[in-house]
């Protein structure tokens, strides 16, 4: 199973070559924000997404790059997220070399990530109730819910294979590549498009406050420091990408270079609360030692690891657990950093982002550097992170980790080609 | 200069409501029309302004053009009275139906969908729209 494209929209870059450059910089994406216009709020800092207005709910009032040529009747029926998501898809099948023809034949089918547009929800609610619920947006539904992005997609690309959403919070865009593996490694499918979004505004930003969820640091330069000492919460981002995700023979009769190969996933649950990790990182452990079982790649081969890590006091010592107890328990200390230093936490399009960030490493031969803004957290110091990014690291073998409410953590494996 | 970025509650920012046409700002039309072409925004602010209908049904010709599928041959500058709304301009139900509730929310006055689902030209469009206008108890002194 081979990547044969990606494609980015992100706090870090909108392009594949703006990406690697900003993770060969560890040049982090981050900018002071100021929320609805209250100086009450503490959160100061999030990621935004450039060179994109998405900021109204009226979308013909919507300013993106002029090379994406997308016509009002798709727009219409998008959320944000979708805008940043099929100019990140466009990207994606260029590179790959796949034209519209080849995406209809049936055997092309798409998997999506995110968790709809809030945004978009509440003001098409507001407006029902603004005409005592007997008067709508037609496309208020379409828009806003969280198939958002796979309704939209599939119907504009003329996608004829299989077609799903996946609402599993911050570890959809991983399930989404997971089982997309699942669909051409079974034979359904020949290529899979696996694309993934999130909306960055008030209403996909704000309700993580009232958790606790969120930084309240206002320096854009220190609020995200996964594993270190003072962090206290993650940085929110949104964007969009996407991965083609191939049958290797199927690529190789196309004749188009794989970026990587993506051996194997998988997945496991804490069972142990909905919003919190289990405190030792159970499920993520296991679902690290199922990866690896079903890769047949042995730890000491993992060469990078890309933490799930969103700067959370709780989350960041449970992963920590977790590799721990999957690498230095055994004397195997591959590197491992947090890309959500430089990004933010992009919550439903956290997995996939991080997955492409994974295949651009392998290809490009770097490790993704974390820059720390304090020192390592004791709990966390038996991690190998650098604090730079390894230009000449040539990693060959990376796990890519991700953790989600409900206790849901997907992992996928990752091979250079 | 450090990057600085404004979150705007959006749905505050753009809140048609219930407000009857005439009682909105020109900015809140020009907000409302955002992406639309300019001659209609244009015409809008004029109805606006002076009550000429004859601006309304400029406004929305013009309106009508938004709507118009990409890849349709219709040239959007022939638009008039007589241009069919499905077989000339290649409207679908469900644009018809996004274009009304823009027209409902524009000028304020509810618009159900199934009053709609007769209108086969631009000009029974125009007629729609100025009756119900007209069937609004705060119209005065509108003019040809």
């Amino acid at each position: 199973m081979v990547v044969s494209g990606l494609g980015f929209i992100t706090s870090i870059g909108n392009s594949r070559s703006e990406v690697l450059t900003s993770l060969c910089q560890s040049r982090h994406g981050f900018a002071s924000c100021d929320l609805a216009e209250s100086k009450e709020l503490p959160v100061k800092v999030i990621g935004p997404v450039r060179e994109f207005d998405v900021s109204s709910t009226n979308s013909n009032a919507w300013v993106w790059p002029q090379e994406y040529d997308f016509d009002r009747q798709f727009v219409r029926g998008l959320p944000p997220h979708g805008l940043y998501a099929a100019s990140a898809l466009v990207q994606a099948l260029r590179e790959a070399g796949l034209s519209a023809d080849d995406l209809i034949d049936g055997q092309t089918g798409m998997y999506c990530a995110s968790g709809g547009s809030p945004m978009l929800l509440r003001h098409h609610l507001n407006r029902m109730a603004e005409n005592q619920w007997q008067r709508g947006h037609p496309l208020g539904v379409v828009s806003s819910i969280s198939g958002s992005l796979n309704f939209n997609l599939a119907a504009h690309f003329g996608i004829r294979g299989s077609t799903c959403g996946f609402v599993s919070a911050c570890t959809s865009g991983s399930h989404a590549l997971g089982f997309a593996f699942d669909e051409i490694a079974l034979g359904r499918q020949r290529c899979m498009l696996v694309v993934a979004g999130e909306d960055i505004n008030l209403e996909s930003v704000l309700p993580f406050q009232c958790m606790n969820a969120l930084s309240s640091n206002p320096d854009p330069a220190t609020a995200s420091r996964p594993f270190a000492v003072g962090r206290d919460g993650f940085v929110a981002t949104g964007g969009g990408v996407a991965l083609i995700l191939e049958n290797e023979e199927h690529a190789r009769a196309r004749g188009v270079q794989a970026q990587a190969r993506m051996v194997a996933w998988s997945q496991a649950s804490d069972g142990y609360h909905v919003a919190h990790p289990h405190p030792q990182g159970i499920g993520l452990r296991s679902a690290m030692e199922r990866t690896m079982a079903n890769g047949r790649v042995d730890r000491a081969e993992i060469d990078y690891v890309n933490a799930h890590a969103t700067s959370t006091p709780t989350g960041d010592l449970a992963e920590s657990l977790a590799l721990r107890e999957v690498f230095t328990a055994h004397k195997v200390n591959p590197l491992v950093s947090s890309t959500k230093a430089l990004t933010g936490h992009a919550l439903s399009l956290a997995g996939a982002m991080e997955a492409a960030f994974c295949v651009l490493a392998l290809r490009e031969g770097i490790v993704p550097g974390q820059p720390l803004a304090s020192p390592i957290d004791p709990a966390c110091s038996h991690l190998n992170i650098p604090h730079t990014t390894l230009a000449a690291g040539n990693p060959r073998v990376v796990l890519n980790n991700n953790s989600g409410f409900g206790g849901s953590n997907v992992c996928h494996l990752f091979a250079a080609s | 200069m450090p990057e600085s970025w404004h979150l705007a509650d959006a749905s505050v920012a753009f809140m048609p409501g219930p407000l009857f046409f005439f009682e909105k700002s020109p900015d809140q039309i020009r907000l409302e029309l955002s992406g639309f072409p300019a001659p209609a925004i244009d015409a809008a602010l004029r109805f606006r302004g002076e009550r000429h209908l004859a601006d309304l049904d400029d406004a929305v010709t013009a309106a009508v053009g938004l709507y118009i599928p990409k890849g349709s041959p219709f040239p959007h500058n022939a638009i008039s009275a007589q241009t069919r709304l499905r077989e000339d301009l290649g409207m679908d139900s469900l644009t018809l139906t996004e274009m009304m509730f823009k027209f409902d929310e524009l000028l304020g006055v509810p618009i159900e969908t199934r009053e709609a689902a007769h209108l086969q030209t631009v000009g029974q469009l125009h007629e729609f729209l100025r009756a119900k206008l007209g069937n609004s108890e705060d119209l005065k002194g509108f003019t040809e």
